[in-house]
């Protein structure tokens, strides 16, 4: 079954979309969740500055593992952000059809998590307060940062990143905001006005918002690649046995993108069952996707062996100890074969099934399984490559995050949802524009008595 | 001068009409069409096309960006010479990183600043319009702004329009950076325990203190140092004549202005601030502030004046009878007195 | 500073005697009274917090009953090719111009980085602000700043002493003598195991006493270079 466009004319599908943001008022339970959140996010704050008033002792850290669940949850979620690159940049250059559904769920995880990711590197610090020497400017203080530090380029590669999705994410809502704006109310009429840039929808400017797309997505590309490779490098230019391997680039991107469209599912699925968007995204999407996402599991299975198999071969002693470490001793083996079957062996079996592609509620749980899994992944790699035994290190005890440490963790799941909550009531999830493109430009032909539906180029 | 606009239900109605306008002799430029989403560009009769430049804008700026990005990181290198892990100071692999993303960061920022320019030249930054509701409908509208707008209606079914202007602002954010503290005052302060007085155990042997070792150097270059002199001059500077009538025996030279510059810099700076003009990042932690020490004030005490300043430390300012020798401070001297001779 | 004045001047380094060594921690006391390094408590101590900048690494040779003990004392080893410099953001891990491998605190925003990628594991971390128990407090050393919390420190290789020898060398008017500046560690030896001195000079202490066969240096092959040259007789051991 190919996929096609939804039966709808472009005013149902506005409709459609835009019950999430006209619709009824929230109920209860929904407003219940949010104060929940909201509340989850202060007492997140409050450790925070707790924290750095009393000193990192508040944390679980010690002496030879300086680097906790905060690195592991930064680098986390700088995959899950993955997600708004991989569908809005490689499906728009590759010009799927089927992407328009899917664009901007992706691009508004981004939004989120990002900023979530980025708060990880200033609360891990141990003096929060002076994260201002990290920003190359001219101060008074006559000193500038130390651009050989992957820290700093972690900096430059976050912050471009942020700054292009949001752009992206932007240019692509004018025209839906624009186009939106004559029917709001209140607030929102305001707030619709001032970000449309005066947005009239005619042929000159979807020119120019479909040339700034396309170069938008030929330039985030390149960005979203860097960003993970850098934030690998944090740890593969390190002297830690562990860490330091030449595999980590590539690795890490593709954990990244994997994570990402697991969230993606989980989003969509969430979306599909709260705000009923049941023609707009069908399992035709969730196929479609699958495949993609069945093909970057594959690729991680590659490169996670990649990872371990020469140090496995030659009996490399560090390379082997990391991987005793992580496999066969007590408090990780747990983990580790955990995150082997979903990451690994789950996925790949559930996957190659187009049924199971097609059916919402088990690729749902799937794709929380793999990013589970991912998690695990990420806590795996930043807290046994310094645990591991080195005879210089000085190990007393293993690693346990704290109470401190999970509040602000959970702080910044609960700020993700709270955000993408808050996100929905504002603004179109779906961009009402290229749903109704690609309703315009699919065309049918009958060949062999069969409907076949295929797509006019955009260009 | 009138102005019309039509709604059409269907895209391909819309653009068979627009082709009938153009039939019928209405300049394509009068003519604007309007749609909630991008209408295939092959079905668009020809109508006022403006080249499209962005694409080499990113281009260049992209270029710009990696320039700026390697300016950055080889300038403050080189502005700021601290060698690490035994990497030379401008290290070509590792700056390739910062220009990557200088670069990538400037080609996305243009993107979106050409979509903006090029978008806002063809028509003015307007609010909404009545002509705007159909387009919400999701219908396709076409907008006839010319002299025939009355035969363009006839053709197009004709529909009034009316304009109503109100103005939408782009509201800028302005990121402030956090202002810099220097966090002088809440550090811990370690005093000398010689001088507090703690009794010590027996057979403790003292370690003096920095004030505590000014026996040791009490007489430099012949001038003796008075032990109470410190806490009298603090308020009132009084320079001992001998010292007034002392000629500098460091002669001005530019080998001694680069010493008293490297003195300058590491000890002095902090409150002098780089061109000795009172405003070291720390400077507003004193009251009185530090001296300007381009100031005729300061520049027309003589030699001596300035040695025995350096000397004791007038009001806040440490003194460095203990931390320079005498020869360093003469050199300072002649470093103040270049910052004003060119 | 230019190569030519790094050339020019001294290259401060150490020669610890392995052999010599009987783990009696006199240099782990004495280097606590001289830098002022707090003292965080047992129970910080049994999390692994605790903080020293040079401490003696135990290791058993044999088999029971013919066990020996071998002691190492670990410091921070002043790599010529120091993997904790480039690694820190804001330059408070930096080479200084007579080659220390020098830690600024006030730079320091606590990144622990550095910490991370110190093959050596000799960087220490103020997890609490300091505080020192009753008597203690009397001890501090006035030339040596207390650092807060969130802050990474380490050896300095008693910088504030070599600043001051070089200082009153200047005001004498003579060079350095070697064997006159010392480190607290140098200086509480007893068996003179450890030596300090500049490695610039081929008739110092420790010039003459690195050329000597027994010279390794720990982790050689991570192409660090480090300062401190051990000296040990029997090669047969797992770090160095």
């Amino acid at each position: 079954m190919s996929f096609k466009a939804p039966d709808l004319s472009i005013k149902q599908i506005y409709d459609e979309v835009m019950t999430t943001v006209l619709g009824p008022r929230p109920k209860m339970a929904t407003l219940l969740l949010m104060i929940i959140l909201a509340a989850i996010v202060l007492h997140g704050v409050f450790q925070f500055f707790r924290q750095s008033f009393v000193g990192l002792g508040v944390t679980g850290l010690t002496m030879p593992v300086y680097w906790g669940i905060y690195i592991a949850t930064f680098v986390f979620w700088i995959g899950v952000a993955h997600a708004g690159a991989l569908i809005s940049a490689i499906l728009r250059i590759t010009g799927a059809e089927w992407k328009s559904s899917i664009t901007r769920i992706a691009e508004v995880i981004t939004l989120f998590t990002l900023p979530a990711a980025a708060s990880f590197p200033f609360i891990h610090m141990g003096r929060p307060g002076l994260f201002y020497y990290l920003i190359p400017y001219p101060n008074n203080r006559l000193i500038w940062p130390n651009f050989k530090s992957p820290l700093m380029w972690d900096f430059f590669a976050i912050s471009t990143y942020f700054i292009g999705s949001v752009l992206f994410l932007y240019v692509t809502l004018i025209p839906d905001l624009g186009t939106a704006r004559p029917n709001m109310k209140g607030w929102r009429k305001t707030l619709y006005t001032i970000l449309s840039f005066g947005w009239r929808g005619t042929a000159e400017e979807w020119k120019r918002v479909k040339e700034a797309a396309a170069l938008f997505s030929v330039l985030i590309l390149p960005v979203v690649i860097s960003v993970h490779t850098i934030v690998s490098w944090d740890f593969a230019m390190q002297l830690v046995p562990g860490w330091h391997s030449e595999v980590f680039g590539p690795y890490f991107f593709v954990g990244a993108l994997y994570s990402g469209v697991a969230a993606v599912f989980t989003v969509m699925t969430l979306l599909k069952w709260r705000c009923g968007f049941k023609d707009l995204i069908t399992p035709i999407h969730y196929d479609m996707l699958g495949r993609v996402f069945l093909a970057l599991g594959l690729a991680w299975a590659y490169l996670f062996f990649n990872d371990f198999l020469p140090g496995y071969y030659s009996n490399e002693p560090d390379k082997m100890a990391y991987f005793r470490y992580l496999a066969f001793s007590h408090p990780y083996s747990v983990l580790f074969w955990l995150m082997f079957l979903t990451n690994f062996v789950l996925p790949i079996a559930c996957l190659s099934f187009k049924g199971f592609r097609m059916s919402t509620v088990p690729m749902f749980l799937l794709s929380i399984g793999v990013n589970v899994g991912m998690y695990i992944e990420r806590v795996l790699i930043v807290f046994c490559g310094t645990q591991v035994y080195n005879p210089l290190a000085r190990n007393v005890t293993v690693y346990v995050p704290s109470f401190t440490e999970i509040s602000i963790v959970a702080a910044t799941f609960a700020g993700v949802t709270l955000g993408y909550m808050l996100f929905i009531r504002a603004f179109p999830i779906l961009p009402i524009w290229e749903l109704a493109e690609t309703k315009i430009r699919q065309t049918v032909r009958e060949i062999a008595g069969k409907k076949v539906y295929y797509f006019k180029s955009g260009e | 001068m009138g102005r019309i606009c039509a709604e059409f239900a269907e895209p391909d109605e819309a653009l068979a009409a627009h082709r009938a306008l153009l039939d019928e002799g209405i300049p394509s430029q009068d003519i604007e069409i309007r749609s909630p989403c991008p209408l295939p560009e092959e079905a668009i009769p020809p109508h006022r096309s403006h080249p499209m430049r962005m694409r080499n804008w990113v281009r260049f700026f992209w270029i710009c960006g990696a320039i700026g990005g390697f300016a950055l990181a080889a300038g403050s290198q080189l502005d700021f010479k601290i060698f690490t892990g035994g990497h030379p100071l401008v290290s070509l692999p590792i700056d390739v990183i910062i220009v990557y993303e200088c670069a990538m960061l400037t080609g996305l920022i243009t993107t979106l600043t050409f979509f903006f320019i090029e978008t806002r030249r063809y028509r003015k930054m307007c609010p909404p319009r009545e002509e705007d509701l159909p387009v919400a409908e999701g219908h396709v509208a076409l907008v006839v702004e010319s002299e025939e707008a009355e035969r363009a209606a006839g053709i197009l079914r004709q529909r009034g329009a009316r304009s109503v202007a109100t103005l939408a602002f782009l509201v800028l954010f302005l990121l402030a950076f956090p202002g810099c503290t220097v966090r002088m005052r809440t550090q811990p302060v370690i005093k000398s325990t010689a001088r507090e007085g703690v009794a010590q155990p027996r057979g403790t042997v003292t370690m003096p203190g920095l004030d505590e070792r000014k026996h040791l150097y009490g007489t430099v270059l012949g001038y003796a140092i008075p032990e109470q002199v410190r806490e009298l001059d603090k308020k009132d500077v009084i320079v001992p004549t001998a010292v007034m009538r002392m000629k500098n025996p460091v002669p001005y030279s530019a080998r001694s202005v680069q010493r008293g510059r490297e003195i300058f810099g590491e000890l002095c700076v902090l409150c002098h601030g780089v061109k000795g003009k009172g405003d070291g990042p720390v400077a507003d932690e004193f009251q009185p502030i530090p001296a300007d020490l381009t100031d005729p004030v300061t520049q027309q005490k003589v030699d001596g004046e300035l040695f025995w300043r350096i000397t004791i430390g007038p009001s806040s300012m440490p003194s460095f009878y203990d931390r320079l020798t005498a020869e360093d401070r003469f050199h300072l001297v002649n470093f103040i007195r270049s910052l004003t001779r060119k | 500073m230019s190569v030519k004045e790094k050339e020019k001047g001294p290259r401060w380094g150490m020669v610890a005697d392995v052999d010599r060594c009987t783990g009696c921690k006199a240099c782990v006391l004495a280097c606590r009274s001289e830098n002022n390094v707090p003292v965080v408590g047992e129970q910080e101590v049994n999390r692994g917090r605790i903080l020293d900048w040079i401490h003696v690494d135990r290791f058993w040779k044999g088999e029971y009953p013919d066990v020996t003990a071998e002691f190492i004392p670990m410091l921070c080893q002043h790599c010529e090719k120091a993997p904790c410099e480039s690694v820190c953001p804001v330059y408070a891990s930096h080479h200084s111009h007579d080659g220390l491998n020098a830690q600024i605190y006030n730079r320091c925003v606590g990144t622990r980085f550095c910490a991370n990628n110190c093959p050596y594991h000799v960087r220490v971390f103020n997890f609490f602000s300091p505080r020192w128990p009753q008597p203690l407090e009397q001890q501090l050393n006035p030339d040596v700043t207390a650092r807060d919390t969130g802050v990474m420190e380490k050896c300095t290789f008693c910088v504030q002493r070599i600043r001051r020898a070089e200082l009153d060398a200047r005001l004498r008017g003579k060079p350095l003598r070697d064997g006159e500046l010392r480190p607290a560690c140098v200086q509480s030896c007893p068996t003179s195991a450890l030596v300090f001195g500049d490695f610039h000079d081929p008739h110092s202490a420790v010039s003459k006493t690195a050329r000597s066969p027994r010279a390794v240096r720990v982790l050689e092959d991570l192409g660090t270079e480090p300062r401190i040259v051990y000296l040990k007789a029997d090669r047969r051991k797992e770090i160095i």
